[in-house]
């Protein structure tokens, strides 16, 4: 049967296909998340998602490599441009956190879909994503304490840690406070707590 | 049956569920599995809790009644702020650390289950462990000892970073830093971001 309606390209269904996984991750949980709901979400059949991916784990696998792709990579780029530690520092949290922000879910996908699957291959790559962010930032951070303009006393592992809670904290906050949360004002703040981590005084 | 046994069987059902959630992960853990591990039937396991939303209710009850109220009598005792919130911070992390499985449960989403009153007693438990953190730092503050210019919610929401992101790397590498060095740490760190 011939499809009357505009037919969209791959690329564009794939693309939809994903956003309605990270709204369905988001606003209902990842509980919510099969295919025959997807399918209804998207407004396509189930047997046409299969035509775009060959299982649920290859749509969360392509979401992953998007963030591989956009944020990691960028993040890596922005630890090793060179640019004077404090820009590097404010840019690389201001993109985090506005794409963790605009990419409502990743963080919930990111951080449970493993556990919560106990896939080991999948395990291996947020491990990675995990890994890579802390990685970038402990750069960063390091750079700056080379070049003296930040406290040497401080311990970085911690702070790393603590800065690694941020995209949870900003997911949590989110979920609870979905009608007045202030995204500007979150970033913010915890750019300047971070900043008085590192100043030497 | 005395109540004395039924307690203890209820504490062996949630030690099994626990070996579960650290060991094979939250994805595996049925009623079926877990009758299996605490060595009963599913039917026995059903007489001692309704479902397993129900084994999760009692576990947050638990933790309302261990670590929050520890996290309080802190919070709220007559100590100076530095002294309070270097005990809370080493108390808290110690217990997470100590308890495994309960970490996993407390802050990982998938364990909601789309259950609405489960999310609604852990998001109480993650903010409670947050305002007692606050009444230090606010208490600190209202006596001039740290600086006001801290927004001291933001500065709570940062703190319960570490408790989450403990949580991430126990799921991803099933390790921890067990020392109690990492919470003095942690406390430094704090106390330079609230430092005039």
């Amino acid at each position: 049967m011939a499809d009357k309606r505009v037919r969209k390209s791959g690329n564009e269904r794939r693309e939809e296909i994903k956003e309605s996984i990270l709204n369905i991750v988001f606003s209902e949980g990842m509980h919510k998340l099969s295919t025959r709901y997807l399918a209804q979400k998207v407004g396509v059949s189930e047997g046409a998602l299969f035509r775009h991916y060959p299982s649920k784990k290859a749509m969360i696998e392509d979401i992953i490599s998007d963030v591989n792709v956009e944020m990691v990579s960028r993040l890596k780029n922005i630890a090793e441009e060179a640019k004077s530690p404090q820009l590097r520092l404010d840019e690389y949290i201001t993109f985090t956190l506005n794409y963790l922000y605009h990419k409502k879910g990743i963080t919930l996908l990111l951080f449970t879909e493993a556990s919560y699957q106990n896939d080991e291959g999948l395990k291996h790559t947020m491990d990675d994503i995990y890994k890579s962010q802390k990685q970038y930032f402990t750069k960063i951070v390091l750079d700056g304490i080379t070049e003296g303009i930040w406290d040497d006393t401080i311990d970085v592992e911690n702070l790393a840690r603590l800065y690694m809670g941020i995209p949870v904290t900003l997911n949590i906050e989110m979920i609870l406070n979905t009608e007045n949360f202030d995204h500007d004002s979150f970033c913010n703040q915890m750019k300047t707590i971070i900043l008085k981590v590192l100043s030497k005084r | 049956m005395g109540g004395k046994v039924s307690a203890i069987r209820k504490e062996e059902i949630k030690e099994a569920l626990f070996d579960i959630i650290v060991t094979d992960g939250i994805g595996r853990l049925s009623t079926k599995n877990l009758a299996l591990h605490a060595g009963l039937s599913e039917g026995t396991l059903y007489h001692y809790f309704k479902s397993k939303n129900d084994i999760f209710q009692s576990i947050a009850h638990d933790v309302e009644n261990d670590m929050l109220t520890e996290l309080q009598k802190i919070a709220l005792s007559n100590r100076s702020p530095e002294r309070r919130l270097k005990m809370f911070i080493c108390n808290h992390y110690s217990y997470l650390t100590g308890h495994r499985g309960i970490n996993i449960l407390l802050f990982s989403p998938a364990s909601y289950n789309g259950d609405k009153q489960l999310l609604n007693t852990l998001s109480h438990i993650f903010h409670l462990q947050k305002k007692y953190f606050c009444k230090i730092v606010t208490d600190g503050m209202a006596k001039g000892i740290w600086d006001s210019t801290i927004s001291p919610e933001k500065l709570s929401g940062f703190y319960m970073g570490i408790p989450t992101t403990l949580n991430i790397e126990l799921n991803l590498e099933k390790g921890f830093p067990p020392n109690n060095k990492v919470c003095l740490q942690i406390y430094s760190l704090i106390t330079k971001i609230l430092m005039k």
